[in-house]
């Protein structure tokens, strides 16, 4: 969904907040984080609309910051990079993880 | 319902704006309302004066700190000749005036909706720790000092870089205690004590812009990140934004103080930890952001004085963005030339 921005979407914009999976291990931190407040666009754009701070990401980080919305696991996760690229699943969770580590830097998890 | 005719001041819109252009057209974009804007300057070269789609009059006045009667003799000649039922002072030196002489100019048919003078102190930084607890943020930690032993002891005690404050104007950042001291005595010698030694917080400046109606409760408030500023520090660019934390004391500031008029809330975030830096008592000059979004803060402060129903719907979208851009009039020589001689210009009559 785009708002009238023309950039960004996200919860605060109409879309639902995702729910938790029954019994999905989800990465640690991320369920109080301010992750689940970003509005993510499909070309990579991120706006924090706690802060206002904005970011790009590429197709991986995306495919990670989907991933932990929809709170998947990290294996999950690295499984779906492996379907998208072409990357071992050790390497995707390597990827994932660095990217992960990063998010918890700039305390969005 | 006759036309409203509404003072507005502050419509210098220069490099460091003040906020009167945006409250006048914030009053126009309210199709509900029927009010004739006029603007009150303090020189002939205020932008606003020329804007005729804006101003429908516009006078000099005498500067507030030249003294009460002045002042009051000029709003009752404007009442008298063009009329004048609401004044939106947003100067900061003209609070003062409006505050203390607020039941005359009522009695005189001239409404406001301004800070009460204990209100009005608070936006002392000395009384910023104060505030920040009973509203629930946190602010940098902070002394008062009014000695040389008490800035070097607090500078021991806070570290560098460090910033040296007045009571209300000036800030410097120091990062060494000769800096501090000279600072120091640089602020004292132009507006007396106490200094505020405050943490330097590094990160974003975020802002909220709220009104009051002075019985605790919320007429709307709009938070921002200022995305670009200009040499001076002003808004440029910037986004509105959700940080709860920051409404939340916001709302709080609101009902806690029963805030009476507009005010802003000057914050900065530190890895997502909000901290108050100073209190506005007054719309800011980007007041037109939170018009743009649905928040309209001076006509909802008109409709509170004149007991007019305000709009129930008060939120607004994080995500939208605001852009300053330059414009240029191009216009006769008659309204500069009769401001200049008569001290007032009216664009009706040009018509």
């Amino acid at each position: 969904m785009e708002s009238e921005t023309g950039r960004v979407s996200g919860p605060e914009n109409g879309l639902p907040a995702a729910e938790p999976r029954e019994g999905a291990a989800v990465v640690e931190g991320a369920e109080m984080g301010r992750l689940y407040l970003l509005a993510i666009n499909e070309e990579g754009f991120v706006f924090d609309p706690t802060t206002g701070e904005s970011f790009t990401v590429n197709s991986t980080g995306l495919e990670v910051l989907k991933g932990l919305k929809e709170r998947k696991t990290m294996e999950e996760i690295a499984l779906r990079l492996t379907e998208l690229f072409i990357v071992e699943k050790d390497e995707a969770e390597r990827d994932a993880t660095d990217f992960v580590d990063q998010l918890r830097y700039i305390k969005l998890l | 319902m006759k036309d409203l005719i509404i003072g507005v001041t502050g419509i210098n819109a220069v490099d460091n704006p003040g906020p009167g252009v945006g409250v006048a057209r914030s009053l126009r974009e309210d199709s509900e309302l029927n009010v004739k804007v006029v603007g009150l300057a303090y020189d002939a070269m205020e932008p606003g004066i020329y804007l005729d789609w804006l101003m429908d009059k516009s006078y000099i006045m005498p500067y507030p700190s030249g003294g009460r009667d002045a002042y009051m003799e000029r709003l009752a000649y404007i009442k008298s000749t063009y009329g004048l039922d609401f004044v939106i002072p947003s100067l900061d030196v003209e609070l003062p005036f409006f505050t203390k002489y607020g039941e005359e100019l009522e009695n005189m048919g001239i409404k406001t909706v301004v800070p009460t003078m204990e209100q009005f102190r608070l936006r002392g930084k000395d009384r910023l720790e104060d505030v920040a607890k009973t509203i629930g943020i946190r602010i940098p930690a902070t002394r008062v000092v009014s000695s040389h032993e008490d800035l070097q002891s607090a500078l021991d005690e806070i570290g560098y870089p460090v910033m040296i404050k007045g009571a209300f104007y000036k800030a410097y950042c120091a990062y060494t205690s000769m800096q501090a001291a000279s600072y120091y005595n640089s602020i004292v010698a132009e507006w007396g004590y106490p200094i505020i030694v405050q943490q330097m917080v590094k990160g974003e400046e975020l802002n909220v812009v709220g009104l009051g109606d002075g019985t605790g409760e919320n007429l709307g408030m709009v938070g921002i990140k200022k995305m670009g500023v200009t040499s001076l520090g002003k808004i440029w660019t910037g986004v509105t934004i959700r940080n709860e934390e920051m409404l939340e004391a916001a709302a709080k500031f609101i009902s806690e103080y029963k805030w009476k008029g507009a005010f802003e809330l000057e914050c900065m975030v530190d890895s997502g930890e909000v901290y108050l830096i100073e209190i506005n008592p007054r719309l800011p000059a980007w007041s037109f952001f939170a018009t743009g979004v649905g928040v309209n803060l001076p006509s909802n402060m008109l409709r509170s004085a004149f007991d007019m129903p305000i709009p129930k719907a008060r939120d607004y979208e994080s995500g939208k963005l605001y852009v300053r851009y330059t414009y240029e009039v191009v216009t006769d020589m008659k309204p500069f030339q009769e401001i200049v001689t008569t001290g007032e210009y009216c664009h009706e009559d040009a018509v």
